[in-house]
């Protein structure tokens, strides 16, 4: 306690030193909460596509019921599929409605005839998504086949880019945050190098006399990663209603409890080490 | 108790401020350690707290060649054997008490043992009711006392006061000296650094005189010699 409070003492004199190190851990672990968020949303859609995979054949309007049966019999002889739903052209303007009923003008606009017929594909995996597409595109009766290969493969890519984009930001922020609390401790240290060279004459420990900078240093990283993760979450929560409204069926939101108390441990634990590694760094660099 | 065997210190450019420096210094007496400025006092005080590496020679203390300590249990080293220095390196941010509860804080005393040994410190070197003041509100006698009860702190066996009277008047610095001589008597090793010889002289202690880095009188080698030709004749 008595440790705590001669830091607490430290702190207090050089005011501005504390607050540039607090803001600047506290903008590290924004950033490091906001990339952990993105990037665990992003691969939780990423699961609900994959999930999901699913292969839609548009049929002409000429296609009769027999075609789509026949397809359905060519796709299941060849591949074992989940399920498959048969949307008529009734049943694809019913869908119409329900997605446009805000907006009369365009439901004014729109009739059964010019809405096709589909035959949605579910498949057990992602990997059976080409060969389902395949057969589909053979049938001459098809229009057009939509699959979600293509978008999984581009969710895929953009995870990866956010990964790599989060990684590398909160890399240069973590390096940034340690030098700074680095330089800062350094200073504190070097105006009282005439107390520390009484101390230590004294018999203090090396301990006696780092204890508190390295108390210090952990209090900036620890406050930091508390303010930084607690903008975060603030934000997310302050998103949530447009994020729901746009994804719409993918249900990220809110959160887990869990995902969020371990993202908050792990940024503690990370703030922990980045502020005794920074003082320690400190009192060792400049204590000679 | 306290050897110093041969002990040279050459600074890196070449200056020596200790020369083949040999003496010893038994348990529980009062040296008085004589030279003019520069004469290498404080370098010989800095040395036996391994503030100052020597460059030849060894310095034993209790029997150990205090060369072999390591960084580790040199805090071990500095609490057996205090310093008082001439400046007082007292904190100026502190009262009397906070510096002189540092110095039990630091030897891992705590609560209420910390409070009870100050005031025994403070009894000691007459500073009773001036634990609120700070360094500046003291006079140079009374910055002194509090040096000295911060060195006492952790019951050193050796005190070495490097001129504990220098900035003194003489009064002043008698009464430091006097306040020196009961700490010994209470089984302290006291080793005093002075150039002040006019305020020293009168007093019945073993000499040790050093001028330019070199020893070059020890009054109970003196008198030990004068004792055996005595014993010749």
């Amino acid at each position: 306690m008595k440790k705590f409070s001669t830091t607490l003492k430290h702190m207090r004199r050089y005011p501005y030193q504390s607050l540039a190190a607090i803001f600047m851990t506290t903008i590290t672990f924004f950033i490091v909460s906001v990339f952990a968020f993105v990037v665990l949303g992003a691969h939780s859609m990423l699961g609900y596509f994959e999930s999901r995979p699913q292969v839609t054949a548009f049929f002409k309007d000429e296609a009769e019921m027999s075609d789509v049966e026949s397809l359905k019999t060519n796709i299941n002889s060849a591949i074992t599929v989940d399920s498959s739903r048969y949307i008529s052209k009734d049943d694809a303007l019913e869908i119409y409605k329900k997605q446009n009923s805000d907006n009369p003008l365009l439901l004014e606009m729109v009739t059964a005839d010019i809405l096709p017929a589909s035959l949605e594909v579910s498949a057990r995996s992602v990997d059976d998504l080409e060969s389902i597409a395949g057969i589909m595109q053979k049938n001459t009766m098809v229009e057009e086949v939509v699959f979600q290969k293509d978008v999984i493969d581009t969710l895929r890519k953009w995870v990866a880019g956010v990964r790599v984009t989060g990684i590398a930001l909160s890399s240069l922020l973590i390096f940034a945050s340690l030098t700074t609390i680095i330089v800062i401790l350094g200073l504190k240290f070097t105006a009282k190098k005439a107390e520390i060279n009484t101390l230590s004459l004294l018999g203090a420990t090396s301990w006696y006399i780092r204890g508190p900078f390295v108390t210090e240093g952990m209090i900036y990283s620890v406050s930091g990663a508390v303010l930084g993760f607690g903008l975060s979450y603030l934000t997310l929560l302050y998103l949530t209603p447009n994020i729901i409204g746009f994804l719409q069926d993918i249900t990220l939101l809110p959160v887990p409890l869990w995902v969020i108390g371990s993202l908050f441990g792990s940024e503690i634990l990370l703030a922990c080490l980045i502020g005794a590694l920074a003082s320690l760094i400190a009192t060792r660099r400049y204590g000679r | 108790m306290i050897v110093f065997d041969n002990v040279t210190i050459t600074f890196g450019n070449g200056t020596s401020a200790l020369t083949d420096v040999s003496f010893a210094i038994g348990e529980k007496e009062f040296v008085i350690v004589e030279g003019h400025s520069g004469a290498g006092k404080t370098s010989m005080m800095r040395a036996v707290i391994k503030d100052l590496p020597i460059t030849r020679g060894k310095i034993v203390i209790e029997g150990d060649d205090i060369s072999k300590i390591s960084a580790k249990n040199l805090p071990l080293l500095r609490r057996k054997i205090s310093v008082i220095f001439q400046d007082f390196k007292l904190l100026m941010d502190r009262t009397i008490a906070e510096n002189i509860d540092l110095a039990l804080d630091i030897i891992g005393l705590e609560g209420e043992i910390i409070t009870k040994r100050r005031n025994e410190l403070l009894e000691l070197t007459g500073l009773k009711g001036k634990e609120d003041y700070f360094p500046v509100q003291l006079s140079g006698g009374e910055s002194q006392r509090v040096a000295i009860a911060r060195a006492l702190a952790s019951q050193p066996k050796v005190l070495f006061a490097d001129e504990p009277t220098g900035n003194l008047d003489a009064k002043t610095g008698m009464s430091i000296i006097k306040l020196l001589q009961d700490i010994n008597e209470a089984g302290t090793t006291i080793v005093m650094a002075t150039h002040d010889l006019e305020l020293v002289k009168d007093l019945k202690l073993r000499r040790l005189r050093i001028d330019g880095g070199k020893l070059i009188h020890d009054s109970s080698a003196h008198k030990h010699h004068t004792q055996e030709k005595h014993e010749e004749v």
